[in-house]
């Protein structure tokens, strides 16, 4: 398939200074769903941010359907991005907020008016298109940021956490809306923690973790790696109140190896043949009100790390 | 045809896209300038002027007004230069212009207008061109207002006979001519300032002694500061006290065309950081 049809990212790096964003990412993405999946600060925001032109790249290239990012008046009218950001235009209703948008596109006020009722229709937010934003819940505040990045029917879409703050059945629904508008021939490219929460939806997924793209293919390949690399033990950090009774809770487990408080008294490094058990009682003693958790997650940061991360991401109740 | 091909296929300019986009650019930030408490706060300072001149125009000092005792031309051309010109004026485009983007950097929104398909350099040109026109307004208003009220002791046939065959329809046009320039220079500058300082009280402290004490800088330096061309467009000369470095004003179109090559230098500064910029909030 052309270059010109696909997302192309050539040897792209970003450094906030010191601070790695993402480094040396070759990635060429084809139409459909794709899914961008690793832990929090994993670099996934950085590389949308990146695509979106929002950053630039340190080194590197990239180019949008043959486009490069730094022309924003070819660019923006083929790519629609929903970001991180759960902020909004102040005083704006749901409708003044992806109209308004779309004027700037030039179009018409007749075909911005149609353009804006579909949008708002896609995302289930005919009824509330006239309340102002600040009063939306955080499910709804997503649907209409999702509503404003669609609503000029872009051939590319990038959706950072997409998915966050849906309820159940607008999750359903918000899933479906992705797969027509990946089944009308666009991009979809969607970020998440969650491989769970994605894999279903994808037609490929991109796995990342601290900067680096670690792995990628599509789904079924993906997850028999995944299955692979289960039973291997993980090193796993939680930062909690009660780190000295939470590690005595764990060495009652038989799958716990090995345990190691953390010199500051605020948490504890663990290994374990069976993560998914040990984090279901991590989240029972949470649910008992027995230990607070700050933080929790693999202290490994290579790929079998990143993988077992999100397959206990995936079966953690949430 | 890829899109690469057909957008290179497509002509370099739509001129008519082009006004449409920029058009409703500058709705959006007129309505965000005008709709909101912004607009209410710079009506009350606008409203100043108008209530100090009529201060003076209306309550009787030992048997007369001070516009009657000192004449109305020098009492308001005093009140324009000190509260109007020194203070309303740079404090308003202050508040409009700083904001300009700073304020939807600290709101989290500016990068909804970067993701449009709008060059950056035109987003700077339109809010900058929505800004003025809003400050330009509330403060010519503003000053048509607090220049009407000088004939409040001649009534409105003295009125009517000043402005149509005196001075007085000459002095307000220049009056009107100083406001609209100011918005232009001193919004371009602080539309660079908000772009770069994230407090806007240091460097509006210290441009705002370089403008107020500009009478004591030499004649070179003077001329780094937009007051002095605003001053030389004035109707009616003031004296700048004992211990001012007393030069020759500008000619009228070097000040005129001077402010509208400094906005236009400044602004392009501006496009130059914008279209550099990155949007990483988390820094703001």
């Amino acid at each position: 398939m052309s270059d010109d049809r696909n997302i192309v990212i050539s040897d792209v790096s970003k450094f906030y200074g010191d601070v790695l964003g993402v480094n040396r990412v070759d990635l060429e993405i084809e139409p459909g769903i794709t899914s961008l999946v690793g832990p929090n600060g994993s670099g996934k925001s950085t590389l949308m941010n990146l695509l979106a032109g929002l950053l630039r790249p340190t080194r590197g290239e990239i180019s949008i359907l043959g486009l490069p990012v730094t022309r924003p008046q070819d660019l923006f009218r083929r790519f629609g991005y929903c970001t991180q950001y759960d902020s909004f235009p102040r005083g704006a209703t749901g409708w003044q907020f992806v109209f308004s948008y779309l004027l700037l596109h030039g179009l018409d006020r007749d075909e911005a008016e149609r353009l804006t009722a579909r949008a708002l229709e896609r995302v289930g937010l005919v009824d509330s298109a006239h309340r102002r934003i600040a009063g939306y819940s955080k499910g709804m505040r997503q649907r209409i940021k999702l509503a404003q990045a669609i609503a000029h029917r872009p051939q590319v879409m990038v959706l950072d956490e997409p998915l966050n703050g849906l309820d159940p059945m607008v999750r359903a629904e918000t899933i479906e809306l992705f797969r027509q508008l990946a089944g009308e021939g666009q991009h979809v490219l969607i970020s998440s923690h969650i491989l769970h929460e994605v894999d279903l939806l994808s037609d490929r997924v991109i796995l990342i973790s601290n900067g680096y793209i670690v792995a990628e293919g599509e789904v079924p390949g993906m997850r028999a790696e995944v299955e692979e690399v289960r039973e291997q033990p993980l090193q796993v950090f939680v930062r909690c109140d009660r780190p000295q009774w939470l590690a005595g809770r764990a060495f009652e487990l038989d799958h716990v190896t090995e345990v190691q408080l953390h010199d500051d008294g605020g948490g504890l490094h663990l290994r374990t043949r069976d993560a998914d058990r040990f984090l279901r009682l991590v989240a029972e003693l949470v649910a008992e009100g027995g230990v607070e958790v700050e933080a929790v997650g693999p202290a490994d940061s290579d790929l079998q790390a990143v993988y077992r991360y999100l397959v206990h991401e995936e079966e953690e109740p949430s | 045809m890829t899109v690469a091909q057909e957008t290179a296929a497509r002509p370099r300019l739509d001129w008519a896209l082009l006004a449409r986009q920029v058009g409703g650019l500058v709705r959006l930030e007129l309505r965000r300038l005008l709709l909101t408490r912004r607009a209410v706060i710079l009506g009350l300072a606008s409203a100043v002027p108008v209530a100090i001149v009529l201060l003076v125009g209306s309550i009787p000092i030992g048997g007369q007004t001070v516009l009657e005792r000192f004449g109305n031309r020098i009492v308001y051309e005093t009140i324009f230069e000190t509260v109007f010109l020194g203070a309303i004026l740079f404090f308003g485009c202050l508040y409009v212009f700083f904001n300009l983007f700073r304020g939807e950097i600290l709101e989290r929104s500016l990068h909804y207008l970067l993701l449009t398909p709008l060059r950056r350099e035109l987003v700077v040109a339109a809010k900058y061109a929505a800004a003025v026109a809003a400050v330009a307004v509330l403060f010519m208003a503003s000053t048509v207002f607090s220049y009407m009220l000088i004939y409040l002791p001649v009534g409105f046939s003295g009125a009517i006979e000043d402005l149509t065959a005196g001075p007085g329809g000459r002095h307000l046009v220049a009056y009107l001519g100083v406001t609209l320039l100011a918005c232009i220079g001193y919004g371009s500058l602080f539309t660079l300032v908000g772009m770069v300082f994230r407090n806007p009280i240091i460097p509006a402290g210290a441009l705002y002694v370089w403008e107020m004490l500009h009478f004591l800088l030499p004649p070179a330096l003077k001329k780094l500061s937009v007051i002095h061309y605003l001053k030389g467009l004035l109707p009616v000369p003031l004296s700048d006290g004992p211990f001012a470095v007393v030069v020759e004003p500008p000619p009228a179109a070097v000040s005129v065309l001077g402010l509208l090559a400094f906005a236009a230098v400044v602004l392009a500064v501006t496009a130059l950081i914008i279209r550099r910029m990155e949007i990483r909030y988390t820094e703001d």
